[in-house]
């Protein structure tokens, strides 16, 4: 056991993870030079358009240290976004130690701090690595005094590395034997492994990763999950090299994958505890939870797209994705589709891509809500998922919506405008401290319906990019909170409706519906446009009828060319949705997005 | 709406080509608004082309249907010296049964309209003439940079008469950016009096803001489209289809038979047929087709089997007159819609466009495919 390492790679995103943990494959031997694809570890053809790691991964190494002596080096490597962080801090915790690595060019950043506490509360050793040195603009000093600042690590403790030329490596690689602590575990213990990763292979099923605590797992023995209880028999076990490598047993303080007998990918919880079927007094491993949805849309099948087809691939895409959950819903004006609950905003586009493009489906989707919890006139409590679901006013006793606790780290010289984004989506301000002398690291709480609202991009924009943030869910607290209906021709359109603070609804309903005619096009008919709260119009537009459009010539009796021009002009409503005889288009279900302060 | 899966076809009865179409491709300028294809004309590649045209009409004969109609359509099919016209015609009485032909039609330019022109296309066997007008005012003409004016434009008409047609076809163009109200008017007035049985008014489409030229707006087209219709409802003439009007049920023959889903052969460079429920369109560019010619292949460039009930939904709601009912049953509940919402309109047998909305017509049928 003393010569295995666990040890996972945290950092902000684009700080250098990816291309380190290649450069650490390459150096190990994993995978020959000439073999190396950019980015291994990112394998989803997704992760790699958008250079984010979604689901984590894991590749046991082979390395001969400068003291002679060959070690198993087992990297975890973590999801890279806020909406998985349960996954991380999973991830994590089968660790001892994690590389924090830092882009010396930007310095400490909203994730590098919220990834240090998720490591902290896992009891990790931490071995700083400075990144990017190569690069001649980098600020190694200031981002040094950062660290210290912020996350209290001495810049004794950091090494300087370029990831991309290799300058660094290997001396990173001989601190993580050095540094980070074998793992603990008793080989005579009743097994007991942590799920930490889990995903559905149409090969091979449902393939599980583990660290192995106390005891050893052989192939062919059964095992028990301890949330639900479940046995299933172990036909395949092993390790990634990154190749598959299948062995007879794992043992103590070891990383592996495991198949058995599971159909099911929902009954593989990340985080469960693991044991062998036989064990009676085995004790769960602390901090299971089971995932929690934050963002809600309605997904609807487009022009084209079918309910079924629509049901058929979710379904396929949760067998790899437990975190994903859905049910069917039925909208008077989008028909009959699913309430999906995401991890987060990242995750739904994330599912919404690959639904389009893997299952080449046409989807409208609503716009995104939180859950909210209503209590209603006659007492009644209940969380609701969608504006659509909220009750009546008259009996509506009190809403209360999920806040967060943000974590923003900017340039002082933004920390205006910040400041004033952040009290324009409800925040309270919470603490404010310099982390250098031109660095700002701000916690507010605020309300996380109003993160969902292109706040990101707004935090982005305001900054030019050097601002950064992270959150993490704090509570539920009671707002003045009303529905803004939005009605088309008369008609409420349930999915168009949003929820918002009541002083904010009037200046919303204006900007809304002058979104909206924007992006609903002329059309056959007159579009009217009206918001109203409680029935009452609180702003209206129309999109007026469009004029002309015809194919006047007979251009020599070519009718398939018309003919074309009407499929495509047909096409092109393809990401519509008729509501009556009004053809509305996924922009306008997504327009609350993009409403400027 | 989901458009209708499997229709049954039998409601549109094949039908051997009672038309042909041939392909000019030759101006003397080129128009900027105009999207047919056409070369700059010289008289070496005009006789070559004239060889090409003869060699598919013989790779298309055809002895056992009747031809009732043929059209001559360009580019400017009237550019052709007299001698290349005359074994086009002969190509065509060789391989066609033409004996019994109704309509024979040329397409020509004010500018062409000499009268000895005309007194040789009547001799050639023309019985029908459509002159490219566009407008009898100098600032339309302008606009759209012609090679004649307005009072060129007249004076076609008369030579035509005079050269004994009787039966005259003007095109318009409506719908130019600066185009007044006052100038359709006149168009109208003038040019309906002038003696010709038979208008065809395009909305001018396709012209994009270039240097100082300005691109019409679609309220603008949309509201002369109209004027021009109701002020044509106050002459002799009738509208019969989206572009084309005729008094004393004088229709184009041709054309109609595009519109009521007849078969139909096409020759010549670009050029498109109907036959066997199969639409196939010529290479549109010279190499391809002169090659394909030399190896004695036809020169189809695309074939392609549209359903032929939505074909015909597509063609027939152009006529005035409409589609006749029972054969669009598939497409009721939209239609049902679309007359509630004052689209569409029915009469016993026929459901038809409300002709104010016929501007809009490619949304009808976009809401109801």
């Amino acid at each position: 056991m003393d010569k295995i390492r666990n040890f996972s790679i945290i950092a902000h995103i684009d700080h250098g993870k990816t291309t380190l943990s290649d450069r650490i494959l390459e150096i190990t031997g994993a995978v020959e030079k000439r073999d190396m694809q950019e980015q291994i570890l990112d394998s989803m053809e997704l992760e790699r358009e958008r250079g984010i790691t979604i689901k984590s991964h894991f590749v046991s190494l082979k390395y001969k240290a400068s003291d002679g002596e060959e070690y198993t080096l087992n990297l975890i490597d973590t999801p890279g976004h806020i909406d998985f962080n349960y996954e991380v801090s999973r991830s994590l915790s089968a660790c001892e130690g994690a590389l924090l690595v830092i882009d010396a060019t930007q310095g400490v950043e909203a994730q590098t701090v919220a990834n240090t506490y998720l490591a902290m509360e896992n009891d990790l050793t931490l071995i700083p690595v400075m990144n990017k040195i190569d690069l001649p603009n980098n600020e190694l000093e200031k981002s040094l005094d950062q660290m210290e600042n912020v996350i209290g690590i001495s810049r004794d403790e950091a090494l300087n590395v370029s990831a991309k030329t290799g300058e660094g490596v290997k001396e990173t690689l001989d601190a993580i034997i050095e540094r980070i602590p074998p793992p603990e575990g008793d080989l005579d213990k009743p097994l007991k492994a942590m799920i930490f990763d889990s995903w559905f292979d149409p090969y091979r099923g449902v393939i599980i990763l583990v660290r192995i605590l106390d005891g050893k797992l052989n192939k062919g023995e059964k095992i028990k999950f301890l949330s639900n209880n479940s046995i299933y028999e172990i036909n395949e076990l092993g390790v990634h090299t990154p190749k598959t490598k299948p062995m007879k047993y794992l043992s103590a303080g070891e990383v592996g994958y495991i198949i058995g007998s599971i159909k099911n990918i929902s009954e593989v919880k990340i985080g469960d505890t693991i044991t062998l079927s036989k064990e009676e007094n085995v004790v769960p491993l602390p901090g299971f939870k089971e995932p929690q949805p934050m963002v809600f849309a309605g997904f609807y099948p487009g022009e084209g797209s079918n309910h079924d087809e629509l049901r058929e691939s979710i379904e396929k895409l949760t067998l790899n994705d437990s975190s994903l959950k859905f049910e069917p819903e039925t909208s008077p004006a989008l028909g009959i589709g699913f309430r999906c609950g995401f991890l987060g905003l990242l995750h739904k586009e994330i599912i919404q891509e690959r639904l389009e493009r893997e299952y080449n489906l046409s989807i409208v989707t609503t716009s995104p809500s939180v859950r909210y919890r209503v209590t209603t006139t006659k007492g009644e409590s209940y969380e609701i998922e969608s504006p659509g679901a909220l009750p009546d006013p008259q009996s509506l006793a009190k809403i209360e919506e999920p806040y967060i606790e943000a974590i923003i780290i900017t340039p002082d010289e933004y920390l205006g405008n910040i400041m004033k984004l952040l009290q324009n989506r409800r925040g309270v301000h919470k603490k404010m401290d310099y982390i250098s002398s031109q660095r700002v690291h701000l916690t507010y709480e605020l309300p996380l319906a109003e993160v969902l609202y292109d706040f990101f991009n707004k935090v982005k924009s305001i900054s030019q990019g050097y601002a950064s943030f992270d959150y993490e869910l704090l509570d539920y607290r009671q707002s003045p909170l009303v529905k803004l209906d939005i009605l088309i021709n008369g008609e409420p359109i349930d999915a168009l409706a949003i929820i918002v603070h009541k002083d904010k609804a009037f200046s919303f309903g204006t900007l809304l519906t002058s979104k909206l005619k924007k992006v609903i096009q002329k059309q056959m008919f007159e579009v009217n446009i009206q918001a109203a709260i409680n029935k009452r119009v609180i702003a209206k537009t129309v999109v007026k009828a469009l004029r002309k459009n015809v194919l006047a010539k007979c251009y020599g009796g070519d009718i398939s060319r018309k003919m074309k021009l009407l499929e495509k002009q047909k096409k092109g409503k393809k990401r519509m949705k008729r509501i009556g005889k009004i053809e509305i288009p996924q922009e306008a279900f997504l327009a609350a997005l993009e409403l400027d302060d | 709406m989901e458009a209708p899966e499997n229709p049954d076809i039998s409601v549109v009865p094949e039908k051997s080509p009672s038309a042909i179409y041939i392909h000019i491709p030759f101006c003397r300028r080129e128009c900027y608004y105009c999207n047919f294809s056409k070369y700059k004309y010289q008289q070496n590649s005009a006789e070559k082309y004239t060889d090409l045209l003869c060699t598919e009409l013989k790779l298309r004969r055809d002895q056992d249907s009747f031809i009732k109609t043929v059209y001559f359509g360009g580019g400017s099919p009237a550019i052709l010296p007299d001698a290349f016209l005359t074994k086009i015609i002969e190509a065509l009485n060789e391989n066609f049964n033409i004996g019994k032909l109704s309509e024979m039609t040329v397409e020509v330019n004010p500018e062409e309209c000499s009268r000895e022109k005309l007194s040789f296309l009547k001799s050639a066997g023309f019985n029908r003439i459509s002159i490219g007008v566009q407008s009898i005012s100098d600032d339309d003409l302008k606009y759209l940079a012609r090679n004649h004016n307005g009072a060129q434009s007249l004076e076609a008409l008369e030579t035509a008469f005079k050269t004994g047609f009787d039966s005259v076809s003007a095109d318009l163009i409506i719908g130019l950016p600066d185009q007044k109200k006052k100038t359709l008017e006149n168009n109208v007035k003038i040019i309906s009096s002038a003696g010709v049985n038979h208008l065809s008014a395009y909305i001018l489409e396709g012209v994009k803001e270039y240097g100082g030229r300005k691109s019409p707006e679609e309220d603008h087209q949309s509201n002369l489209y109209n004027i021009f219709r109701e002020e044509i409802s106050g002459t002799e003439f009738e509208q019969y289809e989206v572009s084309n009007f005729c008094r004393e049920e004088a229709y184009s023959e041709h054309n109609m038979n595009y519109w009521e889903g007849g078969s139909y052969i096409g020759a010549g460079l670009s050029a498109s047929g109907y036959e066997n429920r199969i639409d196939y369109t010529n290479y549109s560019d010279m190499d391809n087709y002169s090659q394909s010619i030399e190896d004695m292949k036809l020169p189809i460039a695309e074939r392609i089997e549209n359903d032929p009930v939505k074909r015909s939904l597509i063609t027939g709601l152009r006529l005035s007159k409409g589609i006749e009912k029972e054969k669009f049953t598939i497409y009721e509940s939209g239609i049902r819609e679309l007359i509630e919402e004052g689209f569409l309109e029915e009469t016993e047998r026929y459901y038809r466009v409300v002709p104010s909305r016929m501007v809009v017509l490619n949304e009808i049928l976009t809401y109801l495919i």
